[in-house]
């Protein structure tokens, strides 16, 4: 790309201090922040002044701003319908929006539909889903023809201000650090709760599971982990999938693993934490003779990788996959809203 | 003083070589620890005067039926399960744990005593017996004793396929265990905030250690074996596409 594309942020909290200026500060030859808007916090001043940007505290303004060529949506999710359907409809070329689309099948459709019909590029932070190491993993399986038997994903997340240290010497913050722990004897805040973290956490690692089981059937089980977490056992396309996340007060580094079973091979995948940038996730795959083989990390982790994709997008190198995109939306809320029912069904 | 030892299992002769000073071979059943192969030989042992008893597949009592037959035993058993060993270094990590993610991957025909083992791990590490709550299709949900969620998903491989147990306890401590080769001991992997540290490899043979546990139990020491696999095995009861949704 000859020129650096304009990149407008809505948002200003630790997603973009830690993560999207880091990341984009690694794919400076393609991209320069232009614009941030901030809620009202203030934020969006400090952090555009690093950047040679300028701020607002109205996410409308990076929308009109006639620098923006990409709109990186980073608000709170349920203003994402909203502002993708803005965006679209200003004539933004390019749109990145973190998980999810939207909070609603409805809404999905909305976002789908606004950026299809005026042809502007949408990639979703769904980080894992671009990591170089997944592509790896799904080519494995390919090569061996050997048919999914069962998929677990496991998640245990220390604060993320432990990883923030690591890109940004920002004051560390952690939306969950002080936040009491949910009463979940209260079955339908629970429900609640449980759905909002297959949405906001167990969203990332969907659309993976997704690409090996894409027809969803059943919730088999659900319940929250103390102290806020959840497990969900669910069938799709005949294959068990289970699923735990849990964020944790501290202790243990990060664990972010899918594991694919198969008739023959067992396969890990190990993400690295989420913000740091040390390479891909890790691949191991453990084949029928007992053998172990790790495959080496790529340089580029999911990150660098979903910018990339963009970049690829915006260039006509590639077109938008907007009904692979709205199906991993609407799958990951099918699986949230049936554990909701789950919970309420077992309290009942 | 040396305990006999009635062996007819080459690894287990190899076994009572391996302690010299504690065990010595013998024919008579009778005030010796019987080494059975299978649960269907522990009536006649005790009936021909067995002082301890040492049932060298595990698997075959990996069942409802099999358990009952281990409880109307009157001398103390040791039941092998190599995937299982109890003195390995997890059993010892007393952390409070979050979660446990269970994946067997098994053969038909080892499906049974692999998810018992796996069922047997959680056990350990949550230091109690476990509570079916739901299940189909491969999926299982169970309490552990203080509430922890217990996930497991087990698949079927080919036919022949040693098992794979993963079972991964997690908490600000987390512990994870990989185990299935037939004669390999579990990797044991602990990780907290200092890094991760791999436990160290039990060396001894399976067939030894289950003698020396034996000989443990005449000598005094209380073994629960035959309780436990009886909790493992109701606990993995409902994992094998028995339907119990909400």
């Amino acid at each position: 790309m000859d020129v650096p594309l304009g990149v407008g942020i809505i948002g200003a909290g630790p997603g973009v201090a830690a993560l999207h200026l880091p990341t984009l500060a690694r794919r400076a030859e393609a991209f320069r922040v232009v614009r941030i808007a901030d809620g009202g916090s203030g934020r969006a001043a400090r952090l555009a002044e690093r950047v040679g940007a300028a701020s607002s505290h109205e996410w409308r303004d990076v929308v009109a701003d006639p620098s923006v060529d990409v709109v990186a949506i980073c608000s709170p999710p349920d203003a994402h319908e909203e502002q993708v359907v803005t965006a679209a409809e200003a004539g933004a070329r390019a749109i990145f929006c973190e998980k999810p689309l939207a909070a609603s099948r409805e809404g999905i459709e909305r976002a789908i539909d606004a950026c299809r019909r005026r042809g502007t590029a949408l990639v979703i932070g769904t980080n894992h889903l671009h990591d170089p190491a997944w592509g790896r993993a799904m080519h494995h399986h390919l090569e061996r023809e050997a048919p999914v038997r069962g998929i677990t994903v496991t998640l245990a997340l220390p604060p993320n201000s432990r990883y923030h240290r690591a890109v940004t010497d920002d004051p560390p913050t952690s939306p969950s650090a002080g936040r009491p722990a949910p009463d979940w004897t209260d079955r339908e805040a629970a429900a609640a709760i449980v759905r909002q973290l297959v949405l906001g956490l167990a969203v990332h690692d969907l659309p993976l599971v997704r690409d090996l089981a894409p027809g969803f059937e059943r919730v088999v089980f659900a319940r929250e982990i103390p102290p806020i977490g959840c497990s969900v056992g669910f069938i799709a396309s005949g294959i068990p999938v289970s699923l735990a996340a849990v964020m944790l007060p501290g202790g243990a580094d990060a664990l972010w693993r899918v594991r694919i079973a198969t008739a023959t091979d067992e396969v890990d995948v190990d993400f690295p934490p989420s913000f740091v940038h040390r390479g891909s996730a890790v691949v191991t795959v453990r084949d029928a003779a007992g053998r172990v083989v790790t495959h080496p990390a790529d340089d580029d982790d999911g990150y660098i990788a979903e910018w990339r994709a963009l970049e690829t997008l915006v260039a006509g190198w590639a077109d938008t996959e907007y009904d692979e995109i709205a199906a991993d939306a609407r799958y990951a809320l099918d699986i949230a809203d049936a554990a909701a029912d789950w919970i309420r069904r077992e309290a009942s | 003083m040396k305990v006999p030892v009635c062996a007819p299992d080459a690894a287990f002769r190899i076994a009572v070589a391996e302690l010299p000073t504690s065990a010595t071979p013998t024919r008579d059943e009778r005030g010796a620890v019987v080494v059975v192969r299978s649960v269907d030989d522990v009536a006649g042992a005790v009936a021909r005067g067995a002082s301890a008893i040492v049932v060298a597949d595990g698997a075959s009592a990996a069942s409802a039926r099999g358990t009952d037959l281990l409880a109307a035993s009157t001398v103390p058993l040791v039941i092998s399960r190599p995937r299982l060993r109890r003195d390995d270094e997890a059993a010892l990590v007393t952390a409070a744990f979050s979660y446990v993610s269970i994946d067997v991957a098994a053969a038909c025909a080892e499906r049974a005593d692999a998810a018992a083992d796996a069922m047997g791990w959680a056990r350990e590490l949550l230091g109690g017996p476990l509570a079916p709550r739901a299940g189909a299709g491969g999926l299982a949900l169970l309490d552990g004793p203080r509430g922890e969620a217990v996930a497991v998903r087990i698949s079927e491989t080919a036919p022949g396929r040693a098992a794979a147990l993963r079972i991964e306890a997690v908490g600000e401590v987390r512990v994870r265990i990989d185990a299935g080769e037939a004669r390999g001991a579990a990797r044991i992997a602990i990780t907290d905030a200092a890094g991760t540290r791999i436990a160290p490899t039990p060396w001894e043979s399976p067939e030894r250690h289950a003698l020396r546990r034996a000989l443990a139990a005449v000598a005094g020491e209380r073994i629960t074996d035959a309780a436990d696999l009886a909790a493992d095995v109701r606990a993995a009861a409902g994992i094998s596409g028995t339907d119990n949704e909400a």
